[in-house]
Parts: structure tokens; C-alpha cells; sequence
């Protein structure tokens, strides 16, 4: 009888493992084509984001325009590329968003919301690394 | 040309920043954009070709500015395939033939992107300005 249950056991261990490591398998693979999308799109998203710092900081707009291309710049990174950001990173995306809320507090804490922007432009120099394959 | 592509751009966005170059909707002037100079093909066949598989030129977001005997273009091409978006610095003269290209977003020059990204935020957001004041000078008066 203890002979026939641990043979249960074990058959189901087995089927256990074989499903976490399937589960994993392909958790990795997404998180590959990830890293390659982002790798892809990386140049793009940072170059929005100098441009529309320079704006902010040497241009001086800060209209309407302007904070929705930027929401829109931080918040395509957030969606896309959480999952395999630093926390520190996350942070900033927020810090960011809430001074982008609307004109006047966006123009009252400029030079934040300006670190902020230099943070995640910073981010984008560091390349991901691609050896998993 | 990545020098001279830096040097152009902060020069216009000086220039436009001083509102000593007024832009215009490229849709609405009457100026058109001449052939690219490096362009060589003369074969008809090839160029209506090329053409096909070129994005467009979006003239309703390109923008025109003139300056002593020649003409600015900031163009916005849309991709019907990508559904994305390239911007170009062109220059040309009235009396030449054909325009070039000083700068594009496609290109892989950090600098030149983004400084040329944002010529283009700074025209297109101007153009809103310029219909904030028409209202609050109606207001006014």
C-alpha cells in the first residue's frame, strides 16, 4: 500500500516538475523578446525623452502638447518594459506622471520632474543583455 | 554632415526661438518640396516604384519656413506599414532643382535625433500658441 502511494507521489512530483519547468521555460522565452523589443525601441524612446527635456528646460513649454507626448513616452515604457525594470525606475516613471498631472504643478516642480526625465534617459544607456538563447 | 546636421538645427531652432523663421503648414503653402538630389533614378518606371514603397509625406503635420532665396522643410513621413512616424530636415534653394536632406529620426545619431525631435515639438506646439493668442487677443478687444 505505502509502495503503491509513493509511486502516486512521485508520478505527481514528476508531472509537477515537468509543468514548472514548461511554465518557466516560457516565462524566459517573453522575457527575451522583451529585452529584444526593448533593445529595438530603446533609441527611439530615449531620444523622445531628450527632446522633450530640452523642451521643458531650454524651450520652456510646457503646454498641453507637450506633457501628453511625454506622459505618453513614460507611460509606453511602463506598460511594455515593467516586468524587467528596476524598482528605481518605477519610482521615477511615477514621480513623473503625478507632475505631469497638469501645467502648474508640472512648471512648480520642473527641476524634478526634469531629474526624474534624466533618470530614465540614463536607463536607456544601459544595454540589456541578450545572451539567454 | 552629423556637425553640420547639429549646427543647422540648433541654428533654426535659435531662429525660430527669435521668431525670425515663421513655419507654415506645409498643407497649407504653396511651396512644393523638389526630388531629393541624391535620388539618381531617371527610369519613370522606377522612381513610380520607389515611390509605391516609400512612406508619404504627411502635409497636414510638415512644416515649411522660408528664409532669404530658399526654403526650410521639416516633413513628416508616415509609414502605412508600420504605422510610424519619420521626420526630415530638407533645404532648398528657389532657383535650384532638386532639395536635400540634412537630418532625419531614422538616422543613429543620438544628437541628431533628438535635437531634431525637438525642432518638431517646438514648431508644432508653436502653431497651438499661435492660436492661443488670436483668441485671447479676441477676448481682449
Amino acid at each position: 500500500m505505502l509502495g503503491f502511494i509513493s509511486n502516486i507521489v512521485t508520478l505527481i512530483s514528476f508531472v509537477v516538475s515537468v509543468g514548472t519547468f514548461l511554465l518557466s521555460h516560457s516565462i524566459l522565452k517573453n522575457m527575451d523578446a522583451q529585452r529584444r523589443e526593448y533593445e529595438q525601441e530603446r533609441f527611439d524612446l530615449q531620444t523622445s525623452l531628450i527632446a522633450l527635456r530640452e523642451n521643458i528646460w531650454e524651450d520652456d513649454l510646457l503646454n498641453l502638447q507637450i506633457r501628453s507626448q511625454l506622459r505618453t513616452s513614460i507611460l509606453t515604457y511602463r506598460q511594455k518594459y515593467w516586468k524587467i525594470s528596476h524598482p528605481l525606475c518605477l519610482f521615477h516613471v511615477r514621480r513623473s506622471i503625478k507632475y505631469l498631472r497638469d501645467e502648474k504643478n508640472a512648471t512648480h516642480k520642473k527641476e524634478k520632474l526634469c531629474a526624474s526625465i534624466d533618470y530614465l534617459i540614463a536607463r536607456f544607456n544601459k544595454k540589456e543583455d541578450l545572451g539567454h538563447d | 554632415m552629423t556637425e553640420t546636421s547639429i549646427s543647422f538645427i540648433e541654428k533654426i531652432i535659435e531662429k525660430t526661438k527669435q521668431n525670425e523663421l515663421r513655419w507654415i503648414r506645409y498643407e497649407q503653402g504653396n511651396v512644393e518640396l523638389k526630388p531629393d538630389k541624391n535620388n539618381s533614378l531617371t527610369n519613370t518606371a522606377l522612381v513610380a516604384m520607389r515611390s509605391a514603397l516609400e512612406p508619404t509625406p504627411n502635409k497636414k503635420s510638415s512644416f515649411y519656413a522660408e528664409y532669404k532665396d530658399g526654403f526650410i522643410f521639416l516633413i513628416f513621413y508616415s509609414d502605412p506599414i508600420t504605422h510610424s512616424g519619420r521626420i526630415t530636415l530638407r533645404a532648398q534653394t528657389k532657383s535650384g532643382d532638386h532639395s536635400k536632406q540634412y537630418a532625419s529620426t531614422s538616422g543613429d545619431d543620438k544628437d541628431v535625433v533628438s535635437q531634431l525631435k525637438r525642432l518638431y515639438n517646438i514648431i508644432d506646439a508653436s502653431s497651438d500658441d499661435d492660436i492661443d493668442s488670436f483668441v485671447n487677443d479676441f477676448i481682449k478687444n
